[in-house]
Parts: C-alpha cells; sequence; structure tokens
C-alpha cells in the first residue's frame, strides 16, 4: 500500500510541518554537492585575474591602478555570482533524480518546500563563501598594492620643491581613498542578492524543465532580458514609439538593471542604509515570488 | 497473494494538473506581479538615480556605436573588464601611431567608465600632444597631408574633449589644468590658460602651483601686466616658499616694463636660469 509523504507512522511523534533544521541540512547537503564538483576553482581564476590587474599600468595613474583592481575584482565576482546562481541552481535538482538521492529525501517527511528552500540556501551559501573570499582577496591585493603606489608616490613628490606638504598629502590621500574601503561590502551584498534572484528564478525554471541544458539557457537568457528590458523598452518607446508589446512582455521579467548600485558603489558612491535595505526587500519579494511558484511547480511534480 | 491496490486518480487528494496549464498560471502571476512591481520599481530607480546610484539608460547614440548587444553587457558588471580590454587596444594603436583608432578606443573606455575623468584626461593629452607631435615631426606621415592643419585639428580635438567633459564632473580641477595647459604649451594662448587655471584654483585635485600659474600666465598675456604683477608680487610677499626662480623673474620683468620705483623692487638677484621649473620625472605636471 503506498504510503503519503506526509502521513505519520503509527506510534511515532509527528514531525514539525516546517522545520528550519532540515532545510538546513539540505543547504549544508548542497554545499557538499557543489563543493566536490570542484565549484570553488574559479577562485584560481580570480586570483590570477587580480594578480594579473594589479600589475598591468596602461599609462594609468595610482588612483586609476586602483579603481581598475577594484573594479575588475567586482566585475569579476558579478559575474562569477549570478553565472553560479544559474549553472548550479540548474544542476542540483536533475543531479539528485540523477544520484537517486531526492527519492531517499522526498520518501521522507520532508515537505517540498523545504527540499526547494533547502537547495536555494545552499547555492546562495556556496556563493557567499565564494564572494567572501573573493572580496578578502582583493580587499588584500588593494591595501598591498596602495602601500606600494603611496611609497612610490611619495618618494618622487617629495623631490619636487613645487609641492608644498599640503600637496604631497593631498595626493597621498587621493590614492589612499581608493583602496578598501567599507563600502565595498555593500557592493558584495548587492551582487548577492542578484545572484540569489536568479537562483530563485531558476530554480522556477527547472521545476518544469526537462534538462539542465535547458534550465541554464533560459536562465541566462532571462538574466540578459532582465538586465537590458529597460533600455530596449526605454529607446524604442523614444519619440513616442508604440512598441508597447515589448513593455507589456518585459513584465515577466525582472529590472535586474537596479542591482547596477554595485557599480556605482565600487566607484565610490556611497549607498544610505534606507537604499541599501529598499534593493534587499525588492530582492527578497523577487526571491519569494519566484520560489512560491516553483513550489508551486513542484508540489506535485511526479518523478 | 494479495492484489495490487489501485492507482487513485487523485494525489493526495489534488487531482493532477497539467503541466501546461500550470506554466500558463505561472507566467499569468508573472505577469501580474510584474504589473503590480512597476509602482514600486519606478520610484526606486528614480531614487537611485537621484542619489547618483544609478547610471541613466543610454540614448541612442550609444546604441549606435557599440550595438544593442553590447549595450547590454556595458550595464552589468564587466564594464571595468571591457574598459580594460578598450584601452589595451587603444594603447596598442597609440603605438602604431594610429591615431583615430586611439580616439576611438578611448571614446569606447569612455563610454564604458564614464565615471573616470582620467580617461578623459588621458584622450585630450594623446589628442593634443601625441597626436599633434606625431605630424608635427614623424617621417611616416603622408606627403600630401597638412602636417599644420593636422597639427592644429588634432589640438582643437584634445580641447573639445575637455570641454565636453568639464561640465560632466565640475568639482574636479585636474580637467581644467589639463586644458590649461594645452592652451598655454600648444595654442600660445596665455590670456586663456590664465583664465583656464585661475578657474581651477580651489578645485578637486589640484596642487598648490597651479596658483602661481595663474599669475605666469598673466604675465605673458598682453593688456594684464599690472594685474599679473599685482597677483605675482602678493604671491612674493605672501610666504618665503613662493621665492621661486620663475616667480621672481616674472615679477623683476614686469617691474621694469612697468617701471616700478626702485625702492618698491624685490631684492632677489635674477635668476640663473629664468623661466625654468622645476619639475618632477614621471610627473605629469610643468
Amino acid at each position: 500500500m503506498s504510503v503519503p509523504n506526509h502521513a505519520p507512522m503509527p506510534g511515532r511523534p509527528v514531525p514539525p510541518m516546517f522545520s528550519p533544521g532540515r532545510i538546513w541540512t539540505l543547504a549544508a547537503a548542497t554545499f557538499t554537492q557543489l563543493v566536490r564538483m570542484r565549484t570553488f576553482y574559479f577562485l584560481l581564476f580570480f586570483a590570477v585575474l587580480v594578480f594579473g590587474m594589479s600589475n598591468v599600468n596602461l599609462l594609468y595613474t595610482a588612483e586609476q591602478q586602483l579603481s581598475t583592481i577594484r573594479g575588475t575584482s567586482f566585475g569579476a565576482m558579478w559575474l562569477f555570482a549570478w553565472l553560479f546562481a544559474v549553472t548550479a541552481t540548474a544542476v542540483v535538482i536533475p543531479r539528485d533524480i540523477e544520484d537517486r538521492t531526492l527519492y531517499t529525501i522526498l520518501s521522507k517527511p520532508v515537505p517540498r518546500v523545504e527540499y526547494l528552500l533547502g537547495k536555494f540556501f545552499g547555492v546562495l551559501l556556496v556563493i557567499t563563501v565564494a564572494l567572501g573570499a573573493m572580496l578578502l582577496l582583493s580587499g588584500l591585493v588593494l591595501e598591498f598594492r596602495k602601500a606600494g603606489l603611496i611609497a612610490e608616490t611619495r618618494s618622487y613628490l617629495e623631490q619636487s620643491p613645487d609641492l608644498t606638504p599640503a600637496d604631497i598629502q593631498g595626493q597621498l590621500d587621493a590614492i589612499s581613498s581608493e583602496g578598501f574601503h567599507p563600502r565595498l561590502f555593500t557592493a558584495a551584498w548587492i551582487i548577492l542578492l542578484q545572484a540569489a534572484v536568479m537562483a530563485a528564478a531558476t530554480i522556477l525554471v527547472s521545476t518544469f524543465a526537462s534538462s539542465s541544458l535547458f534550465t541554464i539557457i533560459v536562465g541566462i537568457a532571462f538574466f540578459l532580458i532582465g538586465h537590458g528590458h529597460r533600455i530596449a523598452v526605454d529607446y524604442w518607446s523614444e519619440g513616442g514609439a508604440t512598441n508597447n508589446w515589448l513593455a507589456w512582455a518585459a513584465k515577466v521579467v525582472p529590472d535586474f538593471h537596479i542591482f547596477n548600485v554595485h557599480e556605482k558603489i565600487v566607484a565610490g558612491s556611497t549607498a544610505s542604509p534606507l537604499v541599501m535595505a529598499e534593493i534587499t526587500a525588492y530582492a527578497g519579494v523577487y526571491c519569494v515570488v519566484y520560489l512560491l511558484l516553483g513550489w508551486y511547480m513542484f508540489s506535485d511534480k511526479e518523478f | 497473494m494479495d492484489s495490487q491496490p489501485d492507482i487513485p486518480a487523485v494525489y493526495h487528494g489534488r487531482p493532477r494538473r497539467p503541466l501546461v496549464r500550470k506554466t500558463l498560471l505561472v507566467l499569468l502571476v508573472l505577469w501580474a506581479f510584474g504589473a503590480v512591481r512597476g509602482a514600486w520599481e519606478t520610484p526606486l530607480i528614480a531614487s537611485l538615480r537621484g542619489a547618483d546610484l544609478l547610471q541613466a539608460v543610454p540614448a541612442r547614440e550609444t546604441e549606435t556605436k557599440l550595438g544593442r548587444n553590447s549595450v547590454l553587457a556595458i550595464l552589468g558588471g564587466m564594464r571595468p573588464l571591457m574598459a580594460v580590454y578598450a584601452k589595451l587596444s587603444a594603447v596598442d594603436k597609440w603605438e602604431i601611431a594610429d591615431w583615430d583608432e586611439v580616439e576611438k578606443w578611448y571614446g569606447i573606455t569612455i563610454l564604458l567608465q564614464p565615471e573616470d575623468y582620467q580617461h578623459r584626461i588621458d584622450l585630450a593629452w594623446h589628442c593634443a600632444y601625441n597626436a599633434r607631435a606625431y605630424y608635427e615631426t614623424s617621417q611616416h606621415v603622408p606627403s600630401g597631408v597638412d602636417r599644420a592643419r593636422e597639427m592644429e585639428v588634432w589640438t582643437d580635438k584634445g580641447l573639445a574633449y575637455l570641454d565636453a567633459a568639464i561640465p560632466e564632473f565640475p568639482d574636479r580641477g585636474e580637467l581644467l589644468q589639463e586644458k590649461a595647459q594645452i592652451l598655454e604649451r600648444k595654442k600660445h594662448d596665455p590670456c586663456a590658460a590664465a583664465e583656464t587655471y585661475r578657474l581651477a584654483l580651489g578645485k578637486k585635485g589640484v596642487l598648490g602651483y597651479v596658483e602661481r600659474f595663474v599669475g605666469y600666465q598673466l604675465a605673458q598675456c598682453p593688456g594684464k601686466e599690472q594685474e599679473a604683477y599685482t597677483y605675482l608680487k602678493r604671491l612674493y610677499d605672501e610666504a618665503e616658499k613662493n621665492h621661486l626662480p620663475t616667480l621672481i623673474h616674472e615679477v623683476k620683468r614686469l617691474e621694469r616694463k612697468l617701471q616700478i620705483p626702485l625702492l618698491l623692487r624685490i631684492p632677489d638677484p635674477e635668476p640663473d636660469q629664468p623661466g625654468t621649473r622645476n619639475t618632477v620625472p614621471g610627473l605629469k605636471v610643468p
């Protein structure tokens, strides 16, 4: 006789309907699963890129050298985060089916929503650890390079009798301000939020997709459209054009343009706590909507 | 042996829903969410742009230059990486003195990193100094080319790039300083150079010597001798650190020209090398 998933066994305590502990267990297992796929090898590429950029000098001023290291580091972090969110999320559920882990999990009193949340948070955990490592590495390179540039600049500025101590200090302060700054944590947080939205959207796609490849392609297309539809809508509606079908269709896709705030923060702007809270809430709402829809699709899916 | 139980027509008490119907329902919900979210999204974007945290959507010109697909990438976090590539290409073209290409690649670099004013300075410097010098001295310039005209064209281009950038960075003095230097050294227009140096004073990134440069250029500007003398004499009287060869030379020259009474003249002897400024190798200042 078949036993429904959530039917309690006679004589055993009824498991809780929703358990953060179970979600954490699933997230930790997903983390291990992804780490075993050697996903952190990307960090090697990142390290080579950051060290390489710290030695590139295209007639850069000292400030430009530091801002280039910062910009490329965060560019690589941004690329890793969203691309990993799509690809990792696209493979975790099919991998569970392939390994038959999914059947073992779902035959236990684990609600499907917890399974999805476990996968979602597992992917986010990997991205968080990787972003943290990349942030640390870029911070170290930035500070190391900054120290070198300040020493070099000081030595040659001090040779000039034209420059006052205030002038020299001003130049050194300008270089110093281009080094690592706590505001970069907020930029990394926004990158993480964007990755979270992408992971949630990819989970939604993977609940009805027939293959990982399809999920990855749709996920990447989703990201590109989400990134560019505002430009496209604004472009085509310039001068009162009536191609409103695009604006209509764009409603299905989130506006990732908002997350570009991280670029300005990396460049030197500071986002207020209110702005950060608003962007976090924006991403949170998207994640909740996508995960709820994913749950709806996954709730009675047969394997 | 027990017979197999019948497979129930319902699963967990719920009827099976066809995948297509469910997918359409999901799309409908997403669309409805998209319609609702506009009320939140539009003011959020406006406030982010107002706080200078979000770049405005590029205009048609951008699309023409790079193509729509590139525009998508521009708005992503890959911009700094693409800018490095564009700048590498510009440097590569500089090595072969292909100035149109240098200009093009710097244009793309600026497009990708519009917030970095230093790219504007670099482009202006390439145009007004390097390209100009190429047309002035290179043996590779084709014989039919009007060298003098090209020199002026490229100098004017350098100035034009700075003129376009200055309103975008009203608090940065480096752009004005660069413009003043081009006016001084390449256009030989001390009056305009003095005025531009003066505009740079007090702005970010402007070093103390620019204050003296205003006076030096005023001293060369016909009809401004008295103003220049007053200005430079004030600097001379202000601090011992200002008693530099060029300043002393200019003050003494103006004293003679304006026939300042001997008793009011500065006591310093004429410097050995008048007109020489102290410079630091590698520092892009005169």
